[in-house]
């Protein structure tokens, strides 16, 4: 058979030369070859980029900053300058969180996660006045602030608001 | 009717014209290999055997098991209670979970030791370590599944671990928990994982790892090859071989009975968020290593320690047989390689046996090692090691609350703790007493009496530093 590009005898029943192969993939032309190949390549990843992006967005929590306000009840439940251990639950949480009446209406409220490992911290109310961690003795003031020990920065806070007498404890925020 | 007469066929010649394997089959049984082995040479069998004890035992625990924060805790008890063996299953799951992680391990230090991750065993060494890395996942997702203190806590502390990894590591942490801290989505997700991705990962890289040992032989098979037809001490693989793998595979199951049966799993009381009980999380004994590390660096360096160092470990791992181009396998030949490695092994094992007895392993954690009185204790044998086991993670050389370091005798003697001779009047007793607030160890658990009492002797002796 004659190749189809330089017209001389290609030696076999295809219709390209060697050569004219050759020179075509020097010049980095795409072959049908070539193209099917890539092609493969390129829907095999797409399709498996899609179920991985797709298993990412499922599993990444979509609860972990500022969650739904709940009711932990009323303000008159909370004396004022001493924390109180509570409980927000919901999709992703169930965590343990001291609120405190700072009074005039105003609420603070920190995860009672020691933020070095995480371990349970105490709060110790007057003369100590701090929350302190069983773990490697990391400590904390009353408002939160990392003092002593490993931990890299102070306690976390959680959404407080006081809403109609009533104390709304809500996800972590900062 | 042609009484044509044709060779008997046997079910094995059947099998053999559909499948085509006989002469791959003869040359695995009959293959030489030498008489004596050396047991160590077995570990990766004995880490199948114990596998397959897994897949077996935690099958049938997954048949009761109910993956719920509010059903897991109640479905084990019922599992140790009610269900016939069910105690012994879980025990043998529980036993051979720590057995998995010991045999790895050694398998790997074997491996190492003969030199059997050098060419051409690389992509055998690379599987054997990501097997690691999974068996160490499967331990952790693992671990969680009782639902109770124990487990709820130390997940909680392991999963804030990538929380020091720059940039992402607050992400990472969410995803390993499936929210901002650990609740039943945790549960299910590790389960998922315990059950399904994980044992899909372990088959795929087993099989690699088995079909390059089988293709590359192992390294004694190869050495007894190269010796003369005949040679003395060789045997064929089958029966001999065969055999002894038997007997080992015996030996490792009594063993893992003998301890099932022996020493119990424990199941604590049931998680609680809320941690009322002001229990005190323990890692894992496999993260005791990484735990001690972090007591003795400063806390700047924490994020160091708790992601590069095992960053660096993995990479050492993996890279191994790519950075070691010495071709020699004699330990002797390779001094370099073998020094470091035993430091490394060293400092391991070292801060795992330190962070065991810190944690009060042998005693259960919560009460003291001297369960009796001493009359005329020495600071040294007696006291210093109740201080450590109680006191230290507050009281120790970098956190010094209140300025007090009680590891340190000079410490206690310039702060004038434990004096006058008077113990009652000594402020570390009446700290230890409730007799001086705060009551101390902070927030409990307390001293037993007899443990204070034998502190209040040390004081009477005028607190000696002997």
């Amino acid at each position: 058979m004659r190749c189809r590009i330089c017209g001389h005898e290609t030696g076999n029943d295809t219709d390209l030369c060697e050569e004219c192969v050759e020179r075509a993939s020097d010049r980095k032309e795409i072959s049908r070859r070539r193209f099917l190949g890539w092609g493969a390549v390129a829907v095999g990843g797409l399709v498996g980029v899609s179920y991985l992006g797709s298993a990412l967005r499922m599993l990444y929590p979509s609860s972990t900053g500022a969650g739904k306000l709940q009711d932990i009840g009323a303000v008159s439940n909370f004396p004022v300058g001493n924390y109180i251990l509570t409980s927000y639950t919901g999709d992703g949480y169930d965590d343990g969180v001291y609120v405190m009446n700072q009074g005039g209406g105003k609420f603070i409220a920190l995860d009672f996660h020691c933020t070095h490992l995480q371990c349970p911290v105490q709060w110790f109310p007057a003369p100590l006045e701090k929350f302190m961690c069983p773990c490697h003795g990391s400590q904390y003031n009353k408002l939160g602030e990392h003092i002593a020990g490993p931990a890299p920065r102070g306690l976390f806070h959680h959404e407080i608001a006081v809403q109609n007498g009533r104390v709304m404890l809500g996800g972590q925020i900062s | 009717m042609s009484a044509e007469k044709r060779p008997r066929q046997t079910f094995m010649d059947w099998l053999d014209e559909r499948v085509g394997i006989k002469p791959q089959l003869n040359e695995l049984l009959y293959h030489r290999v030498p008489r004596a082995v050396n047991p160590l040479d077995f570990l990766g069998l004995a880490t199948l055997f114990v596998f397959i004890n897994q897949a077996v035992t935690g099958t049938l625990l997954a048949m009761f098991y109910q993956a719920s924060s509010a059903t897991a805790y109640q479905s084990i008890q019922y599992i140790m209670t009610k269900v016939p063996l069910g105690w012994v299953i879980r025990d043998l799951h529980y036993w051979g979970a720590n057995a998995m992680v010991v045999l790895v391990a050694a398998h790997m230090l074997r491996g190492f030791y003969v030199g059997a991750y050098k060419k051409p065993r690389e992509i055998t060494w690379v599987t054997g370590v990501v097997l690691l890395f999974i068996t160490i996942l499967f331990a952790f997702t693992g671990y969680l599944l009782p639902w109770d203190q124990q487990s709820y806590w130390a997940t909680m502390v392991g999963t804030w671990m990538p929380f020091y990894t720059p940039f992402i590591g607050l992400y990472i942490a969410y995803l390993a928990r499936g929210g901002a801290y650990i609740s039943g989505l945790t549960l299910t997700r590790f389960y998922a994982l315990h059950m399904l991705v994980l044992p899909a990962l372990l088959l795929v890289f087993f099989g690699i790892h088995f079909a390059m040992v089988l293709k590359n032989q192992m390294l004694i098979v190869e050495e007894a090859e190269r010796k003369p037809k005949g040679t003395k001490g060789l045997v064929t693989f089958y029966p001999y071989t065969v055999f002894q793998m038997t007997m080992l595979i015996v030996v490792v199951a009594a063993i893992l009975l003998f301890l099932a049966l022996s020493f119990h799993a424990p199941l604590l009381a049931p998680a609680d968020p809320l941690n009322k009980a002001h229990y005190t999380p323990v890692p894992l004994w496999f993260f005791y290593s990484i735990y001690q590390m972090l007591k003795y660096i400063p806390p700047s360096l924490d994020p160091l320690g708790i992601i590069g160092v095992p960053l660096v470990a993995v990479i050492v791992l993996v890279g191994l047989p790519f950075f070691d181009k010495n071709p020699r396998r004699e330990p002797r030949r390779r001094p370099l390689a073998m020094s470091l490695a035993g430091v490394v092994v060293v400092a391991v094992l070292g801060l795992t046996y330190l962070g065991a007895v810190q944690q009060g392993v042998s005693t259960g954690g919560a009460t003291p090692s001297t369960s009796s009185v001493v009359a005329k204790p020495s600071f040294s044998a007696d006291i210093e090691p109740i201080f450590q086991q109680h006191c230290a993670t507050c009281h120790g050389p970098s956190t010094k609350s209140g300025g007090l370091d009680l590891t340190s005798y000079a410490s206690i003697a310039s702060m004038k703790v434990a004096t006058p001779t008077n113990y009652k009047q000594a402020l570390l007793w009446q700290k230890l007493t409730g007799a001086a607030q705060p009551r101390m160890p902070l927030g409990g658990p307390y001293l037993p009496k007899s443990t204070v009492q034998t502190i209040a002797n040390w004081i009477a002796e005028g607190a000696p530093n002997n």
